[in-house]
C-alpha cells in the first residue's frame, strides 16, 4: 500500500483508522519516529494550549502541547539540575527535525500524536484523553504501549520516545545534570538549518 | 569544482567520460584516479556539501546532515537500525576512523569460492599503500587512547583476551571525540578532505544533492544516468541527466541495489539486493564508580580480536569494539522511560561503552517497494544469536573487570547485572531481534562480485555482468561479510577498479 493508505476519512473510528494504515507503511514511518494525517483534518485534538513550541511549522499547537506532556513523562526532570521541558526548546527541536522528514511522514506523526491522545478509550477502556490522566495514569498508559503484545504499539512508543528524547537532550540546560560538557566549538556558527 | 543544489537553477544536462554516483570511499576514490588520469568525470552526490564550519558537533543538527534518515534507518521490521553517512564524503565523515586491511584469509575465501581473480593480498598492497598514504593511517599513541578504550584494555589484559591499538585515518587530531558529528578541525583524513578536493582538482564535476533515480541502457551498454537536484528539505527541484561513456556507481549497499533495482539492469543473476550482510552491533555499558568521560578523547583506538580467527574459520567470530554515544544517542538506547531511564542517564559520564560485532553468515535483502525506496530485511541466524549471547557474556566479563560496578544489557526490559551475578541470565534472555537493539553501521555485499555470471552482480574488476560500462564499487561488492572495519577495503578496491578503468579504457568505451 501506498500512501494513499494514510488517506483517512474523518469519522473512521481509531481501529479503523489503524487499518487503514498497512504494517508496513506504519513501520516505515515509525522509522524516522514519524505518524499519521494531520490532526485539523481529524479533528479530534484539545484546544490549542500553552505550548513550548512557539515557532512549530511541523506540529501544530495543539500537537506540540500533547507531545510536551509526552516528553514530560518520558524523561525525568525532578532532579534539581534537569530543566522542565517546557522551560526547553524541546519541542521546537523536535519540530526542526520533523521538518526535515517527507510530507507523507511528517503528517503520520500528527496521527501518531492524535492516536496517542485519544488511546486510553480504547487501549485502557478509561473515557478520558492522556493527557488529562494523573502521572501514575500517564505512565501506566505509556508502559502499557511499552510492553503491549502488540508489535505496532510499542514500535509507536519507541517512536514517541526517540522524539522525547532527541528534544530533550538536544537543549543545553539538561547537559549539566549528566555531566556532559557539550561542544567544543563556540555559537555562533554558521548552521545549516533548512527551512520551510 | 564543488556545486551544491542551491547553487543549480535550472535543469543539468551533461556530458563526461565518467559518471561516478556517490562520494564515499569508493565513489570518491574512483572520481580522483580517474580525474588525475585525465578522464572528464562527473560525479553526483545525493547528500549535501558540507565543511568544517558547519560542523556544530550537536546530534540535533548534524544528524539530519550527516546520516540517512537522520540515523534512522531500519530494517523493515524495525528490529536493526542501519546507520550511512548522506553527504559528500558518505560515511568517511561520520565514521570513528578504524583502518584495517582486508583481511588476507578474506582474500583467499573470494578467491576460492567466488573465483575472484587477481586479487590475493599480495596483489591488493599496492592499492593497500596507496589508499593508506592518501589518508595518512598510523597507529593511535599511547597517550591518544582515552579513559574509555583503556577500561576495555585493562579489563582484557586482566582476562588474558588479545587486543589491539587500533590504526586510524587522522593528523593533527584534536581529540574533542565528536567524530561521529563530521570533524570541525579537519583532523579526520575523509573522502571529504582527501580524495573529493583532489577529484575536484583535477578536473572533476562534483554535484552535491543530486540523487540519481535511474541508470538507462540498452544493447548490453549504459546510455545515461538520471537524477533530481533536491533542496535542503530534499524537495526535489530540477532535473539531472548526464551521459556518460562509463558510470561507476558508489552509493553504497543499500542505495547501490536500490538503483540498480529501479533501473531494471545489471540483473540477470538475480542476485542484485541479495546477500545483505550487516555485521551486526549488540552494545552494552558498563557504569563505573569513576568517571569516565567516554566522548572525550579518541574514540575506537583499541578493540578486542580475541574472538575471532579467520585464519581457522573465515566465516565466523566477533570483535569486541568500545564505543561511545552523545546524549541523545545514549538516551535513545537506554530502556525504559521517566525516572527510571534517568537513574541510567544521571551515570552518562561514567559510562563505558563494549560492542559485539558479528562476522555476519546471516543474509538479508535490499528490495525496493512501490515509491521505488528500499525495503530491507535481515534476521541473526540461530547461531549467530548464540555468538551474541557468548559476546555479550565477555562484553559483562571486560567490563567488570576493569572495574565497572555495573552492567547495563539494554533488553526491552532493562537488565542491571552487578559483578556478583550470574551472567547465565543472559543466556536464558538470548540475543533476539526485537527484545535488544541491534545495530549496523557497515551494510554489504548487496552486489557481490565474482566470476560466475548467475551467482554474482560484477565480476572480479567490479565490471558489471550484463553492462559493459557499468562498473559498483563499494561495500555492496564484497562478496561476503568482510570480518572488519570495510574503510579501507572499500578504497582499495575502488583504488584497484580505477586502476583498471584508466587501464582499459580503449576497451571500454
Amino acid at each position: 500500500m501506498g500512501n494513499a493508505g494514510l488517506q483517512i476519512a474523518d469519522d473512521a473510528t481509531t481501529q479503523t483508522r489503524m487499518a487503514a494504515v498497512s504494517r508496513r507503511s506504519f513501520l516505515r514511518w515509525t522509522a524516522v519516529s514519524a505518524g499519521l494525517l494531520t490532526v485539523s483534518r481529524l479533528r479530534l485534538a484539545p484546544p490549542a494550549a500553552a505550548t513550548s513550541a512557539g515557532c512549530a511549522r511541523v506540529l501544530t499547537p495543539s500537537q506540540a502541547e500533547i507531545l510536551t506532556v509526552v516528553v514530560e513523562r518520558m524523561v525525568y526532570s525532578g532532579s534539581p539540575e534537569m530543566p522542565a521541558v517546557r522551560d526547553t526548546a524541546a519541542i521546537a527541536t523536535i519540530d526542526q527535525a520533523l521538518l526535515q522528514l517527507d510530507a507523507p511522514t511528517q503528517s503520520q506523526v500528527g496521527w501518531l500524536i492524535t492516536l496517542f491522545e485519544w488511546g486510553p478509550p480504547v487501549f485502557q477502556f478509561k473515557l478520558r484523553r492522556f493527557t488529562t490522566l494523573s502521572a501514575e495514569e500517564q505512565d501506566a498508559y505509556l508502559r502499557d504501549w511499552a510492553t503491549s503484545r502488540v508489535e505496532t504499539r510499542r514500535i509507536a512508543f519507541q517512536a514517541l520516545k526517540n522524539l522525547s528524547v532527541l528534544g530533550y537532550y538536544a537543549q543545553d540546560a539538561t547537559w549539566k545534570g549528566i555531566h556532559y560538557d557539550g561542544p567544543w566549538v563556540p555559537r555562533p556558527r554558521r548552521v545549516v538549518r533548512p527551512e520551510c | 569544482m564543488i556545486t551544491k543544489g542551491e547553487q543549480i537553477d535550472a535543469d543539468l544536462r551533461l556530458q563526461a567520460e565518467v559518471c561516478v554516483i556517490g562520494t564515499g570511499a569508493g565513489g570518491a576514490v574512483v572520481a580522483k584516479e580517474l580525474a588525475e588520469a585525465g578522464r572528464d568525470v562527473v560525479v553526483l552526490e545525493q547528500g549535501g556539501y558540507y565543511t568544517k564550519d558547519d560542523f556544530t558537533q550537536r546530534e540535533d543538527e548534524m544528524m539530519p546532515l550527516l546520516y540517512e534518515d537522520m540515523g534512522q534507518r531500519m530494517t523493515v521490521d524495525q528490529t536493526i537500525g542501519i546507520m550511512q553517512g548522506r553527504n559528500v564524503g558518505g560515511s568517511t565523515v561520520h565514521n570513528l576512523c578504524y583502518c584495517f586491511r582486508t583481511p588476507a584469509p578474506i582474500l583467499e575465501k573470494w578467491q576460492r569460492e567466488d573465483g575472484l581473480r587477481d586479487m590475493s593480498y599480495a596483489q591488493m598492497v599496492p592499492s593497500f599503500e596507496r589508499v593508506e598514504q592518501m589518508l595518512k593511517v598510523k597507529e593511535i599513541l599511547p597517550h591518544e587512547i582515552n579513559t574509555l578504550n583503556h577500561k576495555v584494555r585493562e579489563g582484557c589484559e586482566k582476562l588474558g583476551y588479545h587486543g589491539l591499538v587500533a590504526r586510524h585515518n587522522r593528523e593533527g587530531c584534536t581529540t574533542s571525540g565528536f567524530c561521529l558529528l563530521g570533524c570541525p578541525f579537519d583532523a579526520k583524513q575523509s573522502m571529504l578532505i582527501t580524495y573529493v578536493p583532489a577529484a575536484a582538482n583535477a578536473g572533476a564535476r562534483i554535484y552535491a544533492d543530486c540523487p540519481v533515480t535511474r541508470i538507462h541502457a540498452a544493447n548490453g551498454r549504459v546510455r545515461s544516468v538520471e537524477g533530481v537536484v533536491v533542496d535542503a528539505l530534499r524537495r526535489p527541484r530540477h532535473r539531472v541527466h548526464v551521459e556518460a561513456q562509463v558510470v561507476v556507481l558508489a552509493a553504497g549497499a543499500i542505495n547501490s541495489p536500490q538503483i540498480l533495482l529501479n533501473s531494471d539492469i545489471a540483473n540477470s543473476s538475480g542476485q542484485v539486493g541479495r546477500n545483505l550482510h550487516l555485521h551486526p552491533s549488540i552494545l552494552l555499558a558498563g557504569i563505573y564508580d569513576e568517571d569516565i568521560y567516554g566522548y572525550r578523547g579518541v574514540p575506537q583506538s583499541y578493540y578486542v580480536d580475541e574472538f575471532i580467527n579467520l585464519e581457522k574459520n573465515p566465516d565466523s567470530g566477533y570483535i569486541l569494539m568500545p564505543v561511545y554515544g552523545f546524549p541523545v544517542a545514549t538516551a535513545s538506547q537506554v530502556p525504559g522511560f521517566g525516572r527510571a531511564h534517568w537513574e541510567v542517564m544521571r551515570n552518562y559520564h561514567r559510562m563505558v561503552g563494549l560492542l559485539v560485532l558479528m562476522h555476519d553468515q546471516s543474509a538479508g535483502a535490499v528490495r525496493v517497494d512501490s515509491s521505488g525506496k528500499p525495503a530491507i530485511t535481515y534476521h541473526v541466524n540461530r547461531k549467530e544469536q548464540q555468538l551474541f549471547v557468548e559476546g555479550m557474556k565477555h562484553c559483562a566479563e571486560i567490563l567488570f573487570a576493569s572495574g565497572a560496578t555495573q552492567v547495563m544489557v539494554p533488553y526491552a526490559e532493562l537488565l542491571m547485572l552487578k559483578p556478583s551475578d550470574d551472567l547465565g541470565i543472559i543466556d536464558r534472555r538470548g540475543a533476539r531481534e526485537g527484545d535488544i537493539p541491534i545495530a549496523s553501521t557497515h551494510p554489504q555485499s548487496t552486489c557481490k562480485m565474482g566470476e560466475d555470471p548467475s551467482r554474482s552482480v560484477v565480476n572480479s574488476w567490479c565490471r558489471s555482468h550484463d553492462l559493459g560500462n557499468l562498473f559498483i564499487c563499494d561495500m555492496s561488492v564484497f562478496p561476503s561479510s568482510l570480518g572488519a572495519p570495510p574503510q579501507i577495503s572499500t578504497a582499495a578496491i575502488a583504488d584497484r577498479t580505477a586502476h583498471y578503468i584508466r587501464d582499459h579504457w580503449a576497451q571500454l568505451v
